[in-house]
């Protein structure tokens, strides 16, 4: 399961011709298919190892009468209920990515890009963001970093102040980066509730894309129906 | 003489005394107690039985595993393109219609592919046919409701859809519903991580298939209007809301001016979708009216996601 390593989120896939947005895409999902069917995911384990050291709560048994300690292996069959340490890290770049994604909204509209009711559903879009941080944060709890990522926001913000077409581009295409970066968590997320939560996000969210795509003036189905976006490298996380 | 002295005194000897008959009873049952208490505990284990009956053959025990889900996911998707293949034979699909639902049952089909691979790498066999019990609750009784059907026994008639190709859009509406649905409801049932992704991953697919296709349906169904007034508390929406058709009796009405014409069955408010639907994900019932209308309304079926009773268990082996 790769996650990608640079800061994936280009200009030039986001003008929209994005030839190999669909490559990428078919690259992704069979990734994520094969290692699923694998049975292996890897893809964060360094990132989450090094962030975990500062933090860990490994339980630990000192045999007695010896000097060396053991790790106990984990037996746990069934995944635990709450975030653990990983799964805050990876938390906390969702809920960084959304803030980013709900102020991008902001600048589209601030800039009055949309009119009449496409304002509006783009307003209920900003909101639907702005609301996923929040419930984020409630899971995670006073921990939680409430931090914009600066890195998506600023990689976007001249895309959202466009023309209307063009900003519904850029948006759809935002939308399918976040699908794909909740896919991707989720597959190294333990804890069951925020897999839950994650997962009942990135269902709508694949239908914003869809929606702001046919905005944007494509009407093929096709790509109605391409999730051609790439998922957030967690070195884009501002979370220390 | 002698004689019958001799026996009188052998009677005599012999006689049972009330006391003695007392005594002996409750010896006997003294006896009977502690036997009873010393002998050894058994049951029965099978039990008399009356008539002929044939032996009762044991319930297989329903394991619950990822395999499973995967499985029952699988089924879905079959399920699923069935009902599409009745919407293309039932709908009066336009040919740009009928190419929507031919590219739905297309990835449909490749996410059973998928799907089929991962049974596999969580120890199953895969399932590669319809889920018998969805078939029979949900595609059936859809199917039915826009052909119609002749009274059954105790089932009684139903009448054709008024407008095959509104239902049949909403039935494939529905299904694709209902897939993004399982797949999000299965997450927190899966053991594994990448498990959750692999099934996430068709879900969202299945979710974009669902806007598509309400938008195909109407560019207008766009975000539900309630989310809409949620976010723009402070400034009203443009959009305006079309009025909705009024049920109710006007019983001011002078009844020599009514007409004697039975008005004709038509839908009060027909049922809108949405690309965007909702704020999150739902797992409650998808709530599909479908079928010629009764007195304004029409039929409505709750469609669940596969559960407990729908599961495709590892001990079901044929389809």
């Amino acid at each position: 399961m790769d996650i990608k390593e640079a800061a994936p989120i280009p200009a030039a896939a986001q003008s929209g011709a994005a030839p190999s947005g669909a490559d990428i895409a078919t690259t992704a999902r069979r990734g994520i298919l094969a290692a699923a069917a694998a049975g292996v995911a890897v893809s964060l384990v360094p990132w989450l190892n090094s962030r975990a050291s500062a933090a860990s709560t490994t339980p630990e048994s000192t045999t007695p009468g010896s000097t060396e300690t053991t790790v106990e292996a984990t037996t746990t069959t069934a995944p635990p209920k709450q975030p653990t340490a990983d799964d805050i890290a990876l938390l906390d770049l969702l809920q960084s990515a959304e803030l980013a994604a709900r102020d991008l909204y902001d600048v589209a509209m601030d800039a009055q890009v949309f009119d009449g009711s496409v304002a509006a559903d783009v307003a209920a879009i900003r909101e639907a963001h702005e609301g996923y941080a929040t419930s984020i944060s409630g899971l995670i709890g006073r921990g939680a970093a409430n931090v914009r990522n600066d890195t998506l926001f600023d990689a976007l913000e001249a895309d959202f102040g466009g023309d209307a077409d063009a900003v519904s581009a850029a948006a759809a295409l935002l939308e399918n980066n976040l699908v794909a970066t909740h896919v991707e968590a989720l597959g190294q997320i333990v804890g069951v509730d925020g897999a839950a939560l994650i997962a009942s996000i990135l269902v709508i969210e694949a239908r914003n894309a869809t929606l702001l795509t046919s905005l944007s003036g494509v009407d093929a189905l096709a790509d109605l129906l391409t999730s051609n976006g790439e998922a957030l490298s967690p070195s884009d996380s501002p979370v220390e | 003489m002698n004689h019958h002295q001799d026996t009188n005194a052998l009677i005599e000897d012999i006689a049972v005394s009330r006391r003695g008959i007392f005594r002996a009873g409750g010896i006997t049952i003294g006896l009977a107690a502690l036997l009873a208490a010393c002998v050894e505990d058994a049951e029965d284990s099978k039990p008399a039985r009356v008539g002929e009956a044939p032996d009762p053959v044991p319930l297989p025990e329903p394991v619950f595993s990822d395999g499973v889900l995967f499985r029952t996911a699988a089924s879905l998707h079959f399920s699923i393109i069935d009902a599409h293949n009745n919407s293309k034979e039932l709908g009066d699909l336009t040919a740009e219609q009928a190419a929507i639902v031919d590219e739905f049952i297309a990835r449909n089909t490749e996410a059973i592919a998928a799907l089929e691979t991962l049974t596999e790498t969580a120890g199953s066999k895969p399932w590669t046919c319809a889920n018998p019990r969805f078939n029979r609750v949900v595609v059936d009784v859809l199917k039915d409701r826009i052909t119609g059907r002749p009274a059954e026994g105790n089932k009684e008639a139903i009448a054709p859809s008024d407008d095959p190709n509104r239902d049949a859009l909403a039935m494939a509406y529905a299904m694709e519903s209902v897939a993004a649905a399982t797949h999000q409801s299965y997450v927190p049932k899966f053991s594994k991580p990448e498990y959750r992704a692999a099934s996430m991953l068709l879900g969202q697919d299945s979710a974009r298939r669902s806007a598509a296709l309400a938008l195909a349906i109407n560019p207008a169904n766009t975000v539900n209007p309630l989310l809409i007034v949620n976010a723009t508390l402070e400034d009203p929406p443009t959009t305006a809301v079309a009025e909705t058709a009024t049920t109710v009796q006007n019983i001011a009405q002078d009844d020599t001016t009514a007409s004697t014409e039975p008005a004709a069955a038509v839908v009060a408010v027909a049922q809108v979708y949405y690309a965007v639907p909702s704020l999150f994900g739902i797992l409650s019932p998808f709530q599909l009216a479908i079928g010629a209308p009764i007195a304004g309304s029409q039929f409505t079926l709750n469609i669940e996601t596969p559960s407990i009773n729908s599961y495709v268990y590892d001990y079901q082996d044929e389809c």
